[in-house]
């Protein structure tokens, strides 16, 4: 899988004032890729993150997933090539409070009346520590389980293109490496997982670096990259 | 819809029941009032269509005491038992513009075998009545032999056929169709028969009716015959009597009917209003507490139509069912209450049949349900159009 975005810009309107919140970026990743987006706050990481995972469309540029460009899809391909290749983690942490967590998880299968593979979900649950948790309702769980929770969603489908934003925000330093391993070993597989992070633990487990800073993004080719 | 789709639907009806049922009442209430403006509205023509037919005379003659101008008295069948004089029936036949005109007779019995309330009798002359007879041969088509009567809807008739007054038995030859109004409980008889009630009356020592001197005259002007003319020599002969035109028989059946219309529809109107409304506001505020929920889908493959289709199929789940106990209960309502509403609205009220009710049920069903979807349809576009960025970030 290869995933390319070329001059992409996102535009949003502030009080009035119009500001690129990405900025003429190019991105690349390749299957098997452990990509680490690097930046502050507010640098654009999440909305370039949106534009690669084919839900927020970019104000000007292009994203190719296999030399396809997503956003010359009607929705309805683009939402199941979401469904079907893309396991994105927001930053946020969001759920269908109705539904319990096993509910959720598969979620992305039932939502298209697929088979649920419960021995890959199970394995799921136990890596991420959360098999207990199944048949909790999400407003039962503490934050650090319910991006436990996402991370499980994003990876029910066996996607071979992982985006997560701040994937271990909530999380202690002993599971922020557990994700990162479980990342890692997926990229073996040949994933490409792409995170956007301020987490320097990050980098360890990567192969590419990106900076981003003020909605533009800098391939690094320094201290971290490249590994 | 998938499987899923309906679950995300039926959820979140119940997970804000408060709110989800108070809804379902809301256009459960719309649609019973629509339902009942409907059928109402429907049952007061279809009254006033058979009275119509019914009274095809063209002028009244009735007794000077008979408040015909307030109250139309003769037509809802609240009967006025003072007679005319016995002079008036022949002098009027021989007014020139007179094609036709025939006697009628109203008196009530205290106790009948029938009923537990008094009992109106009506008597016409079969061999001249042109306004009663047409609608008691929609259901009897034989003669009317002397002793025999037909009864009005109703009046119960035991299984012998027979129906006692004054200790006379009476042979119930037919069962008339539902006018709406008192007539409904009324006895009809011809003359001959009248005669009869007249002498077992006077047996018992009532003598309040008489043959002669009748409770009422209807007749049918010829073509270009002049009212007006007609009108002055009765009243130029007779003192205590009125003469009244076709057109006031109706007047105020007809005004007080379209008062009565404009109010049901007016609350009808109110009620939708206030469904779509309620709909409408609850919608918007269930969906912005939900942009999570929203984005969530968009982010797990979601396309946006889809987003659109759960707001309103949501939407639908309420107004829907609202919309089937609305129908349920207005229909029961107006069937289970169509004989007090006869009882006190005095004007004719006739329910139509079974396929205009059938039709008005089907618009209950579909108007509150299809106005309550398109009420949210403005938020379900919107939401089809949610910012993930901005609907993660805005309640983290």
């Amino acid at each position: 899988m290869i995933l390319n975005g070329n001059n992409i810009t996102k535009q949003y309107t502030r009080r009035g004032e119009k500001f690129n919140a990405v900025n003429n970026a190019d991105f690349f990743a390749w299957s098997g890729d452990f990509t680490v987006i690097f930046g502050e706050s507010g640098s654009g990481k999440s909305t370039l993150l949106n534009t690669l995972a084919g839900v927020t469309e970019p104000t000007s540029g292009s994203i190719e997933i296999d030399g396809q460009p997503i956003f010359a899809l009607k929705d309805e391909e683009r939402a199941l090539l979401r469904n079907e290749r893309i396991g994105y983690i927001p930053q946020n942490t969001a759920t269908l409070p109705a539904f319990t967590v096993a509910e959720n998880i598969t979620l992305s299968s039932s939502l298209y009346n697929k088979k649920v593979d419960k021995a890959h979900i199970g394995a799921l649950l136990n890596k991420l520590g959360i098999s207990h948790l199944a048949n909790e309702y999400p407003q039962n769980l503490s934050g650090g389980e319910l991006r436990r929770v996402s991370i499980a969603r994003a990876l029910a489908n066996k996607p071979d293109l992982i985006i997560a934003d701040e994937p271990t925000s909530n999380l202690d330093e002993e599971n922020s490496h557990k994700v990162y391993r479980l990342f890692a070993r997926l990229a073996r597989t040949g994933v490409s997982v792409i995170i956007a992070t301020h987490d320097k633990n990050a980098f360890g487990y990567s192969n590419r670096v990106y900076h981003m800073k003020s909605g533009a993004l800098i391939p690094d080719v320094g201290e971290y990259g490249n590994l | 819809m998938k499987n899923t789709t309906f679950k995300i639907i039926y959820t979140n009806f119940w997970s804000h029941p408060v709110r989800s049922l108070g809804l379902v009442i809301l256009t459960a209430i719309a649609s019973a009032s629509l339902l009942t403006s409907v059928l109402f509205s429907k049952s007061l023509d279809t009254g006033f269509e058979q009275l119509s037919s019914r009274m095809g005379a063209d002028l009244l003659i009735v007794p000077g005491e008979t408040e015909v101008s307030d109250q139309p008295v003769l037509l809802q069948g609240g009967l006025s038992h003072s007679s005319l004089p016995h002079e008036v029936l022949e002098f009027t036949r021989n007014i020139p513009g007179i094609r036709i005109a025939s006697p009628q007779f109203y008196f009530t019995t205290l106790s009948a075998s029938c009923c537990d309330e008094k009992v109106n009798i009506i008597g016409f002359d079969s061999k001249t009545d042109f306004t009663i007879k047409p609608w008691i041969r929609k259901t009897y088509k034989k003669d009317f032999l002397p002793g025999s009567v037909i009864a009005g809807s109703d009046i119960n008739i035991d299984k012998s056929g027979k129906i006692k007054f004054f200790d006379q038995e009476f042979t119930v030859v037919g069962s008339l169709e539902p006018l709406g109004n008192k007539l409904d409980q009324a006895i009809f008889a011809d003359i001959e028969t009248i005669e009869i009630f007249r002498k077992a009356a006077a047996s018992k020592g009532y003598n309040f009716i008489s043959v002669n001197e009748p409770s009422a005259i209807l007749a049918n002007l010829e073509e270009n015959a002049d009212f007006e003319k007609i009108s002055q020599k009765l009243y130029g002969r007779f003192d205590n009597l009125q003469v009244v035109p076709r057109k006031n028989m109706f007047d105020s059946v007809i005004a007080t009917a379209a008062s009565f219309k404009i109010a049901v529809w007016a609350i009808a109107g109110i009620f939708l209003l206030i469904a779509i409304a309620a709909v409408t506001i609850a919608f918007s505020i269930s969906t912005n507490e939900r942009k999570k929920e929203f984005a969530t889908l968009l982010i797990i493959g979601a396309a946006r139509k889809k987003l659109s289709n759960i707001v309103l199929g949501e939407s639908l789940l309420i107004s829907g069912s609202g919309a089937i106990a609305g129908t349920l209960l207005g229909t029961v309502a107006i069937i289970s209450f169509r004989f007090l509403i006869q009882e006190n609205i005095n004007i004719p009220f006739v329910l139509p049949n079974v396929f205009a009710i059938f039709l008005a049920i089907v618009g209950a069903l579909f108007v509150p349900a299809i106005f309550g979807t398109l009420a949210s349809y403005r938020i379900a576009r919107k939401v089809g159009k949610i910012d993930v960025y901005t609907a993660l970030k805005e309640d983290a």
